[in-house]
């Protein structure tokens, strides 16, 4: 993991003191609530509807043991003894007082983390593979340059009051579990026809009122040029974003008014234009960085201990198996999801008491290493498989040891009108009501991802779900809207709606009515998204509303 | 004629309040004083205003109830949740019964804890 240096933990702490000192300033009455508002927001403090909400920043989904537990230390001692992971990787704490918050900054710093850019018009937490260093086929472990990216983006003097706010995330697999193409900018390393390592560049992707799928802006870049060109992109985007409409400001939108030609030609200029970062330079300090992300000393073994026999003895052992890992490139090892999707359960939330144990499992089974997924749920990434048995029963003793991973259950829901002051809808009870819908015959309906956001910002990825809900207000009414045939992988596709929208009451039951249809009319191993792609919305909508 | 109580979150503990009587903010809305005339929600406004000036509450604004003998329910969704808590969490907010978080009062010059 990367550790910060002098400069690193300074700035942090600099950061922290700063901002204390804004926080006295406002409680005293010397800033105004418009002048504090940015200054909160780009230390990840909202104002949502029951409380402040801190949205702690997990660079990359990656934290060590010590980190999760520092996490549940701060929920035990500063809010409800629970904390929500989020589609960006990060985690939030919905009851905080703004008083306390400089004291949780210390806190965090002391564990080198902190809530910077979590929010704002500045470039986000860059989100990655929660996979990355431990699965097959990567060019390299993203995570370095995820790192290089952090500290490059964090505090730029030129990005920090963006026309919009701005996401990167970044891969480097050919499966995409980064959602790169529904990002402002995605990174996938690869090589070229040389054997080069570099990366190509994606833009203008986007979910929110105006979904896109990005476009390539170049094909192939070495990772040299890789800061310089971002600077230039940002550049171009910070000039030419629209600032007086926050509905068109992000870049998606810059990308559809200039075309793609013209925004590849704008940003070619302004790159040849740079001189002030040396190649030479971001090569060598990716170097540095890389070290941080050596992989650990795990060693390739046949001996999977006992768990061929577990598996035979302990079906649901052998189901959370099936559908809750995934082969290591280390022979001998597996990569572990943790679902926070219990069956009629909060998606994304976990007590104190879950994460202090997620962080002694790490600690005792990972090589003390956790992976936050933009799917909410919590990957242990380098499990020795004689370990799996031991590290099952564990938690499944304390309610993490639900089987679901890539199931209709494990369903992404942003917090919804429950908690966030934007909301239209409720979204979390939508997903418990279809989680404990579909839960007996989920396995049998295979890979089902089911995404419902609460508004239209689309914090719940509905865009991108095979079934999408989006919930909204109508005359007062929440009200529930479906998109079918989206998706976030290297094969993207935004949702198409299907129709008329459902209460409340009917939502659940109508996508247990979609589910229907695509059993009765699936062939052979096909997914859900691969029937729908098959066959289109017909048989969907005659199904739904010839019975609605 | 519509009825309305004035909410607002606290600014330095940023739980959700209601202006009660005698300028005191309380976390139970149905002690929260009631506006039906125009001149009343006038001061409800500015009653908002001045105690969002004087750093004791953030984002103050009139929120339409139905108003009962003993109760004071707002009319949407969202703000029957601001009144209770999370639907999905009941052990949570208000409606748990267990948080009962300090009251302020602003006198015109001071803040004061009640």
């Amino acid at each position: 993991m990367y550790r910060y240096d002098n400069f690193d933990a300074r700035f942090v702490s600099e950061r922290t003191n700063q901002f204390r000192d804004q926080i006295a300033r406002r409680l005293k009455g010397e800033l105004s609530e418009e002048q504090f508002r940015p200054l909160r927001l780009m230390n990840g403090v909202y104002l949502q509807l029951h409380a402040y909400m801190l949205r702690i920043a997990i660079p990359y989904g990656t934290l060590s043991g010590a980190q999760m537990h520092k996490l549940a230390d701060i929920a035990d001692r500063f809010d409800r003894s629970y904390g929500h992971f989020t589609t960006r990787q990060n985690i939030q704490l919905n009851w905080m007082g703004l008083s306390n918050i400089p004291d949780i900054l210390e806190e965090l710093a002391s564990v080198e983390m902190h809530a910077i850019q979590t929010s704002g018009n500045c470039i986000r937490n860059v989100t990655t593979d929660p996979y990355a260093g431990a699965i097959a086929g990567e060019a390299e472990d993203p995570r370095a340059v995820a790192e290089l990216i952090r500290q490059w983006s964090s505090l730029h003097p030129e990005f920090s009051f963006l026309p919009r706010k701005f996401k990167v995330a970044i891969t480097a697999s050919e499966g995409d579990r980064a959602a790169i193409k529904v990002h402002d900018v995605g990174l996938q390393l690869c090589e070229n026809d040389a054997g080069e390592a570099g990366v190509r560049v994606w833009v203008g992707g986007g979910l929110g009122r105006t979904p896109l799928i990005a476009s390539v802006i170049r094909d192939w870049l070495p990772l040299g040029d890789l800061l310089g060109y971002l600077e230039a992109l940002m550049r171009v985007y910070n000039r030419h974003g629209r600032r007086d409409n926050k509905y068109k400001a992000r870049i998606k939108i810059l990308l559809q008014a200039l075309g793609l030609e013209e925004l590849t030609r704008q940003v070619d200029a302004e790159f040849a234009k740079i001189d002030h970062i040396d190649p030479d330079n971001v090569r060598s300090e990716l170097d540095r960085i890389r070290a941080f992300f050596a992989p650990p000393p795990l060693e390739e073994s046949a001996d999977e201990g006992t768990l061929q026999s577990d598996l035979a003895e302990n079906q649901a052992f052998a189901r959370w198996i099936q559908n809750n890992s995934v082969d290591h490139k280390v022979p001998g090892h597996t990569i572990v999801t943790i679902s926070l999707k219990p069956i009629g359960g909060i998606p994304g939330d976990a007590t104190s008491d879950q994460m202090h144990l997620i962080a002694n499992l790490a600690t005792l089974y990972s090589h003390d290493e956790i992976r936050t997924t933009h799917e909410q749920n919590i990957v242990l990434p380098h499990v020795r498989k004689a370990d799996l048995h031991h590290l099952y029963k564990a938690l499944a003793d304390a309610g993490l040891g639900t089987a679901n991973a890539g199931l209709a259950s494990d369903i992404i829901a942003c917090p919804g009108l429950d908690y966030c002051s934007l909301a239209t809808a409720r979204s979390i009870p939508v997903a418990q009501n279809i989680s404990k819908r579909l839960e007996a015959r989920e396995n049998d309906v295979g890979p089902l991802k089911i995404k419902i956001s609460g508004c239209i910002n689309a914090c719940g990825h509905h865009h991108v779900g095979h079934i999408g809900i989006l919930g909204l207000d109508k005359a007062g009414k929440e009200y529930y809207q479906i998109t079918l045939g989206g998706s976030g992988d290297e094969n993207a596709s935004i949702g198409e709606i299907l129709g008329p929208g459902f209460s409340y009451d009917k939502i659940d039951g109508a996508v247990e009515t979609l589910v229907d249809t695509y059993q009765s009319i699936r062939t052979g191993d096909e997914r859900f998204l691969d029937t729908y792609r098959r066959v289109g919305a017909d048989p969907f909508k005659e199904a739904l509303y010839a019975t609605a | 004629m519509t009825t309305h109580i004035l909410t607002a979150n606290h600014l330095a503990e940023g739980h959700v309040v209601f202006l009660g009587e005698n300028g005191i903010w309380v976390s139970n809305a149905n002690h929260a004083v009631r506006a039906s005339s125009p001149e009343d929600k006038t001061r409800l406004d500015q009653s908002g205003s001045a105690a969002k000036a004087a750093s004791l509450v953030i984002e103050p604004y009139l929120v339409e109830v139905e108003a009962n003998e003993n109760t004071n329910i707002p009319i949407k969704t969202r703000e029957r949740m601001r009144t209770l808590g999370p639907t999905v969490r009941l052990d949570l907010g208000y409606q748990s019964g267990t948080w009962k978080p300090d009251t302020y009062a602003y006198t015109g010059e001071e803040i004061v804890q009640i």
